[in-house]
């Protein structure tokens, strides 16, 4: 029930044309949100946005929890120190994180012009330049990055879990035959790590689709429409322009992305685990 | 040409002395066997040898070549590890190709040694299994072929054998010495069971907290042990120890113990002196009866464990120590019993 009293609400919503002038008025129109969705640029551009910024925040994350749980394995010191570090963006809100991240990245005052300029010399007002890291090509992948970012550590804590697991005895096993560093990530170190790269690949997957807030802090879509996903798209039409059919509709085009993905990585990926 | 020697080896972790003093040489072909309890350093004793941890000094040699400073695969050595470790990920036949992956053999001569070690160690129907579709046996096996087919100047064992059952284990330990005998390949094998020792090696090390304690052949360790470490840690059941004050008087040398002297023979007495205080007696050197005859040692019967052809007898005195006397299985006697212990001295130890 608490599942599907939403659910029918919004499947009855997508077939709805919803007017307020005049008082909140609906009139059926049967699958013609759903059409006009598929007849937007508005719609394509924003699952192109979608798959870009997913995809580069899953890679991002998946690598950089793998290089931060292979730090935390190799650091011999000041481990707790580390883990704490670590843990730290994944503990602060989404929304701090987006404030923090458009500081950072903001051209005026942001980071990257400060560093560039004082780094050129350009210390007075009108020599120095903007150097935004918010530029309507890099956009997504900075936001990608930050989204990453926040969801590295977890993914990193659980690959340390599993990295503990490895026998010591094995290291010294491709040592004697004289593995290289490659072969022996390949062989010693990644696959018992294999199984949790595939579930939070899935997880980050989906919350990646879902996200909203950070986006909504940090860029709002923009420039322009340069990062308006999926979700920013549905908020949009829904909230300021209050086109409830229409946005209804592309939330289940969302929906089947998200569903239609996580069978994929599970079809290609996931059964394959399960035999070994 | 000498198989393996080990100059004054010396490795501390930070303030922990691991190997305290080491140096030996073990003749070409001979199946080397390192004992000692846990911990008294016979794994760092290895990983030295094998290049896998630094020493802090001496110098080690594999045939006749000073390897201290080189790299594992650079030492023309196999070394199965613990429990028969193999890449959990790998079939079986990956793991063994993984030994020549790296090295300078090429296709051909690969394909030969896979297909030999294979041959003689009758793995052929478990190459496409991994790790952990393979029995315990098989396991060994496979590592031990993987060893092998580097046709290394000596194997290094680090308890191969240690996770598997009592049956296995003396059916794998043959095949091992057939295989090695066959091979005439230099072993250092590192066991902390007495009874895996004593059946495997050509030569034994006894080693306690980081220092050798007795080098010799099965028999000599057995048979003359040079300290009561030593005489303790060999043989099962274990020796028996009467402690007291040797001391040399009119009648011949005695132990004053307890519970009064225990007279000794003169050649035990003149190998070892006055400094003894310790006389060792192995279990089937001591007879038990319900009376008290001249010199003999009250004990209370405090368990019987029955090994099948014989029974041990563990006895304790007033003092709660324990005593273990090796009785043929219809001796009769019962928990709690009071008896007394005949010491046949001929080939007991003084300490
Ligand atoms: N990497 C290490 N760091 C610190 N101490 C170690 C290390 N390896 C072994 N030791 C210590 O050295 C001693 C000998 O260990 P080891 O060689 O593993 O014994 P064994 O194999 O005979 O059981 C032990 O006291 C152990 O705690
Ligand atoms: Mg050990």
């Amino acid at each position: 029930m608490v599942m599907a009293y939403p659910m029918g609400y919004a499947i009855w919503l997508s077939m709805q044309e919803v007017s307020f002038f005049g008082g909140f008025r609906t009139s059926f129109v049967g699958i013609e949100n759903y059409r006009e969705a598929l007849y937007s640029d508005n719609f394509w551009w924003s699952v192109r946005v979608t798959v870009q910024f997913v995809l580069v925040s899953v890679v991002l994350a998946m690598l950089i929890g793998l290089g931060l749980a292979l730090l935390m394995h190799h650091v011999r010191r000041g481990r707790a120190l580390l883990g704490a570090i670590i843990i730290l963006p994944w503990s602060i809100s989404l929304y701090g994180a987006g404030v923090m991240w458009q500081y950072l990245a903001r051209g005026q005052s942001g980071v990257a012009s400060s560093l560039i300029n004082r780094m050129l010399g350009r210390t007075t007002p009108d020599t120095a330049v903007e150097y935004s890291l918010i530029s309507s090509e890099q956009i997504v992948n900075l936001l990608a990055l930050g989204n990453a970012w926040n969801l590295a550590p977890l993914v990193a804590f659980f690959l340390l879990a599993n990295l503990k697991t490895i026998p010591e005895r094995l290291y010294d096993l491709a040592r004697v035959d004289r593995l290289n560093v490659w072969q022996r990530f390949l062989i010693v170190t990644l696959p018992p790590l294999q199984y949790t790269l595939f579930v939070f690949t899935t997880i980050t997957l989906i919350m990646s689709m879902k996200l909203l807030d950070f986006i909504f802090v940090m860029s709002a879509g923009g420039p322009g429409d340069a990062s308006a996903t999926l979700t920013f798209r549905l908020f949009d039409l829904a909230f300021r322009q209050s086109n409830y059919g229409l946005s209804a509709a592309m939330s289940f085009y969302l929906l089947f992305l998200i569903i239609g993905s996580a069978l994929a990585l599970f079809f290609f990926w996931g059964r394959r685990l399960e035999d070994t | 040409m000498s198989g393996i020697e080990i100059t004054n080896l010396r490795k501390s972790f930070g303030n922990v002395r691991a190997i305290k003093e080491l140096t030996l040489t073990i003749p070409n072909g001979v199946f080397c066997v390192f004992l000692g309890p846990s911990g008294c350093g016979k794994s760092t004793m290895l990983n030295c040898v094998a290049g896998l941890e630094d020493v802090t000094s001496g110098t080690i040699k594999i045939g006749g070549h000073d390897v201290t400073n080189l790299p594992p695969h650079a030492r023309d050595i196999a070394m199965v590890f613990q429990s028969s470790l193999l890449y959990p990920h790998l079939t079986a036949l990956q793991n063994i190709r993984m030994s020549l992956k790296n090295s300078d053999t090429d296709a051909v001569e690969a394909k030969r040694r896979i297909d030999h070690a294979v041959g003689i160690l009758e793995i052929a129907s478990v190459l496409d299994k991994k790790p952990s579709a393979m029995s315990g046996g098989q396991r060994q096996r496979v590592a031990m072929a993987k060893a092998i087919v580097r046709n290394p100047t000596a194997f290094l064992m680090d308890e191969p054998l240690a996770a598997l059952d009592a049956a296995l284990r003396q059916s794998l330990r043959l095949e091992l010495v057939v295989l090695q005998r066959q091979l005439g390949t230099t072993t250092i094998f590192v066991t902390h069971d007495q009874v895996e020792a004593m059946t495997l090696g050509d030569l034994i090390v006894v080693m306690n907290d980081g220092r050798v304690e007795q080098i010799g052949t099965p028999d000599e360790i057995y048979n003359n042990p040079a300290t009561k470490f030593v005489a303790g840690f060999i043989g099962s059941p274990p020796m028996n120890f009467f402690e007291g004050q040797v001391e040399d008087s009119n009648n011949g040398p005695t132990l004053r113990t307890q519970y009064g002297p225990i007279a000794i023979p003169r050649h035990l007495f003149d190998r070892m002196g006055g400094s003894a205080h310790s006389l060792g007696v192995r279990p089937q050197h001591i007879d038990i009866n319900r009376t008290k005859t001249d010199g003999s040692i009250p004990g209370t019967v405090f368990a019987i464990e029955n090994l099948g052809k014989d029974s041990v007898i563990i006895l304790h005195d007033t003092a709660g120590h324990d005593y273990r006397v090796l009785v043929d299985p219809d001796h009769g006697y019962t928990v709690g019993e009071s008896t007394y212990m005949c010491l046949d001295l001929s080939q007991a130890h003084l300490f």
